[in-house]
């Protein structure tokens, strides 16, 4: 239960930096940063994939409904969430995945961590500036967005870690 | 049934996914203007090929019966050609009736030319066998070429304009007084024409024609315009004219056969 009001708070704290913080960011028109992607990346390995793909919509739809962009983010979270299982399932280590812990650096080290986010962020990223230009024609300008976007994205998550998780683990 | 209900549990997350993607897709297209056009426009697009194909299907289908129909407007309307050519042909009997025309033309090609002499010929491949008869004619386009002189089987030769013997009936076109025509032997673009009386306004430029009382061309057809002009025996002017005809280029032309100049020449002989 604590667990659970913790993530919520997660949650909502996450929305809220992504919503009025990064959104109103637009480094050269280019670069926007998505933070909120981390929510899906260090939910707990336990979780269900039917649990993963409704915290995912959830999450999308909850930024979609401060963005004035109905169905973009969904989507793309939708589809992280929905990847995010079989990208844990190839990054696991030989022993399987510890109980107890959850997939951030503090327990599996910066270059797991950075291998595994960067590929769901990829993910995500791509296929939301897909949406978003919403045709193939376009798909130069599709990958140039979303590889500064994705690059932002990357250092704000790996830079979150240290400052969030790091910290709980020393305690 | 078990087993159907094992593969949906086995992939239902797959399934949700799908089905998620498909409510947030449907949102995306829903509710924002620029997808919404988009989907509209890429619709539209998908939709118009494969009408296009369907329409090009349907057009090679139905070819029999669009042939057919052609065929029985080709048959109307060959009726009614040959309906309206009946009438043509009574109208033209009509005018033929009042209005004869004098003239036909025929075309021959100039095989032989000259300019330099005082008495210059022209020979054309066209003679007896083309039913050529001394003293026609010969125009290039609506300009005086000559007159022919004598008959072959396969050649005639024609006395140019530019010949001192030959003598046309000229007139001037914007009053119709006339006089005779002929070349004086200098300038092969000029010839003068005579016995126009003196009170007769002239200037220059002023087209000179046929006058068609000579029977050999019909009236109107153009020879030159005035250059210059002067009186001679106080009486008359001589004017001297400027020729259409560039007898150095004369490639192709048209013998003018007179139809009914057997009679014109009946009633002069007589």
């Amino acid at each position: 239960m604590n667990k659970l009001i913790r993530y919520l708070i997660v949650f909502v704290l996450l929305c809220f930096i992504q919503v009025f913080l990064l959104n109103s960011i637009q480094i050269n028109g280019y670069i926007n940063p998505f933070l909120y992607v981390m929510f899906i990346l260090v939910l707990p390995f336990e979780i269900g994939r039917l649990w993963l793909l409704v915290v995912g919509f959830l999450l999308g739809f909850t930024i979609d409904l401060f963005s004035g962009t109905p169905g973009m983010h969904t989507s793309a979270s939708v589809f992280m969430a929905f990847l995010r299982p079989y990208i844990l399932r190839y990054f696991s280590p030989r022993e399987g995945y510890t109980a107890n812990t959850l997939p951030t650096i503090s327990y599996y080290g910066f270059r797991w961590f950075f291998y595994y986010s960067l590929i769901l962020v990829s993910a995500h990223h791509i296929f939301l500036f897909t949406v978003e230009m919403f045709r193939l024609s376009d798909i130069l300008s599709v990958i140039t967005r979303a590889s500064m976007s994705i690059s932002f994205s990357m250092l704000l998550i790996v830079l979150s870690q240290y400052l969030f998780y790091k910290s709980k683990i020393k305690s | 049934m078990k087993r159907l209900l094992e593969i949906l549990g086995r992939y239902f997350h797959f399934f949700l996914f799908i089905i998620l993607e498909v409510l947030a897709l449907v949102m995306l297209v829903r509710y924002n203007f620029y997808h919404r056009t988009s989907y509209n426009y890429l619709a539209n697009e998908i939709g118009g090929y494969v009408h296009s194909l369907t329409s090009e299907w349907q057009e090679y289908v139905y070819l029999k019966e669009v042939n057919l129909d052609l065929s029985v407007q080709n048959a109307t309307l060959k009726n009614k050609l040959f309906e309206y050519k009946s009438k043509l042909d009574e109208v033209w009997e009509k005018v033929d009736q009042t209005d004869s025309t004098d003239f036909v033309f025929m075309k021959g090609k100039v095989v032989y030319n000259s300019v330099n002499t005082r008495h210059n010929y022209i020979i054309l491949d066209v003679g007896i066998k083309d039913s050529i008869k001394p003293d026609m004619g010969v125009v290039a386009g609506n300009n005086v070429v000559g007159v022919v002189q004598s008959v072959t089987e396969n050649y005639c030769r024609v006395l140019s304009l530019l010949n001192t013997d030959l003598r046309i009936s000229a007139k001037i076109k914007k009053n119709n007084y006339y006089g005779s025509m002929y070349w004086d032997g200098n300038n092969p673009r000029q010839a003068s024409l005579y016995d126009i009386p003196f009170h007769v306004e002239l200037n220059k430029g002023d087209t000179i024609i046929t006058s068609g009382y000579s029977s050999i061309f019909p009236e109107g057809l153009d020879i030159g315009t005035v250059s210059d002009f002067e009186l001679k025996d106080g009486m008359f002017n001589k004017v001297n004219i400027d020729l259409f005809t560039d007898f150095k280029q004369l490639f192709h032309v048209e013998i003018v056969k007179n139809i009914n100049k057997a009679e014109v020449k009946f009633l002069l002989d007589n």
